[in-house]
């Protein structure tokens, strides 16, 4: 495509936009209110998982050996849990530790000191294994249970699935609202496009008869669409841009307690990866939305 | 100079036509056909009338042309090609080389006259320096140098067609196609049209006017191809409009 052709086609797409006003206008609306609503979902799931991530490491699964276990054997159980690939940490905890730690959470100092140097917990030193993935949780305490020397494993496993199912809840949910929303913004683009080439056809009809090509009739369409899209993007990226920052330290503010133990992402983070997905969509529909109609109102000769 | 002339009609009669109707016919539906087993050969520099009543088949013929509609049997050969193989994404260079005007005109009423015939330069991707410089020369031509800012609605229909005209020839055609270019003017410029037509056929562009206009028909004396009910009924040099038609 020539310069003169690129920046004619420009023009008119531009053109098409001004003529069509009220129709580009419900277009960019809609694609505006789908892709802002794509960006709060994603701002939900984005947070949600970085606290997913955030919390799996405090969630951790608890090996007890066998009674009269040699020290040589725990510190081999430790490094085979160790090579497993979710592992994050392991941390090991003596059953002097794990008495004294009982002393200090569930008894009084009398009754503590009634118990003198025994220990009654002797058999309870232990691993704590945090874990990178919480989903391979129930793999983990599988394979730790058959590992010669472990005689119980411990596991929150409610935690974990619930924080999982929740998750994949919010994504199915958010997946189904921005399909309708993308539907009706492409239905939208499509409508407009046909306005378009109908307020159009006598100058479409000559430039078939001048020898215009199917691409160069078409051209205008397209960027039309393609506009609509990227505007449709670009608004709310940058309503979202200057929402965040408020939105988060509002929430923090007024839910103080329940909040408290959880870290928001950056909007840098979010952005790195929400304004191409966002202005991907955007052309995408717009580019879909044109193309579709165009090609089924603008019959080839 | 009698030899010379001699000369140059017999160059023009052996060379091949510019436009062939082969055994053409077109319905289009299971009606009546609209042409019936046309054959017509026009050759190029020719000028040639297409007269006949409302529904004989004129449109039709020119619609043929342009590949705008297909024969239902037939071949029709324009400009050295046979239409019925040009591929889709060929059809938009052919029609480059043919120039086409209507009855009313078929102006973009939102441009002023310079974007109209600019227009048909842009469509084809000509740089903006020679629509610029080909453009006025054109519309100078036309005797419209004083109306390129001007919107077709601020002009008379006479000015219009030459617009129509100027944007018809603007990139040079091989053949002209012209129908009913004089149904909308009043009869000083109906003839103001037809005498630029006549120059342009003298320039060399093949001119094919279908009209209703006895009239000039008569007075221009050039060849007269007469249809009737979708039927070539006759094919006159220096003919005139025939009764009953």
């Amino acid at each position: 495509m020539g310069l003169n052709t690129f920046f004619y086609t420009l023009k008119q797409g531009i053109k098409n936009i001004r003529r069509n006003r009220m129709f580009s206008l419900a277009s960019i609306g809609t694609i505006t209110a789908c892709l802002f609503m794509f960006g709060i979902f994603y701002f939900v799931v984005a947070n949600f998982q970085y606290m997913i991530k955030t919390a799996e490491t405090s969630v951790g699964v608890t090996v007890f050996f066998d009674a009269g276990i040699s020290e040589d054997r725990i510190n081999e159980i430790g490094d085979i849990i160790k090579e497993r690939g979710e592992v994050a940490a392991v941390e090991y905890i003596s059953a002097e530790e794990t008495w004294e730690n009982y002393k200090e959470k569930y008894l009084s100092k009398e009754l503590a000191d009634t118990f003198g140097d025994d220990n009654p917990l002797a058999d309870s030193a232990s691993f704590s294994v945090y874990l990178n993935d919480i989903s391979m949780q129930g793999a983990l305490v599988n394979y730790i249970k058959d590992i010669d020397g472990v005689r119980q494993v411990n596991h929150s496993n409610n935690v974990a699935e619930s924080l999982e199912s929740f998750n994949a809840l919010v994504g199915y949910i958010s997946g189904a609202i921005i399909i309708i929303l993308l539907a009706v913004a492409v239905f939208l683009i499509s409508t407009t496009v046909s306005m378009g080439i109908s307020v159009r056809k006598e100058e479409i009809y000559i430039m078939k008869l001048i020898g215009a090509t199917d691409y160069f009739i078409r051209a205008p369409f397209i960027v039309e669409g393609i506009i609509i899209g990227i505007v449709g993007a670009l608004v709310p990226l940058i309503v979202l841009y200057f929402m965040y920052h408020k939105v988060i330290s509002y929430i923090t503010e007024k839910y103080i307690n329940i909040f408290k133990a959880f870290e928001f992402l950056e909007i840098g983070e979010i952005f790195k990866n929400l304004a191409p997905i966002a202005l991907l969509i955007g052309i995408g529909i717009g580019f879909f939305g044109s193309y579709i109609t165009v090609r089924k109102h603008l019959k080839r000769y | 100079m009698a030899n010379s002339y001699d000369l140059k009609k017999a160059l023009k009669d052996i060379e091949a036509p510019v436009i062939i109707f082969e055994n053409v016919s077109k319905s289009y539906q299971k009606g009546t056909p609209a042409i019936s087993n046309i054959n017509l050969q026009i050759r190029k520099g020719e000028f040639v009338f297409i007269v006949g009543s409302s529904g004989s088949g004129k449109s039709t013929m020119i619609k043929l042309m342009l590949k705008e509609i297909e024969p239902t049997s037939g071949k029709v050969f324009v400009n050295y090609k046979d239409l019925s193989r040009l591929k889709n994404g060929q059809v938009a260079k052919y029609r480059r080389n043919i120039g086409v005007v209507f009855q009313n005109f078929r102006l973009l009423k939102d441009r002023n006259v310079f974007e109209n015939v600019a227009f048909a330069q842009r469509v084809i991707g000509m740089p903006t320096s020679t629509i610029r410089r080909q453009v006025p020369a054109m519309l100078s031509v036309m005797g419209l140098s004083e109306k390129l800012d001007s919107l077709p609605s601020e002009l008379s229909g006479g000015e219009q067609q030459r617009v129509a005209l100027a944007r018809a020839l603007v990139n040079k055609p091989v053949i002209l196609l012209a129908d009913e270019p004089t149904g909308n003017l009043d009869p000083k410029n109906s003839w103001d049209i037809m005498q630029l037509l006549d120059e342009i056929n003298k320039k060399g562009t093949t001119v094919i006017v279908v009209t209703h206009n006895q009239e000039i028909v008569n007075m221009m004396q050039k060849r007269v191809i007469t249809m009737n009910n979708g039927i070539l009924i006759s094919d006159e040099q220096k003919g005139g409009y025939t009764h009953g038609t």
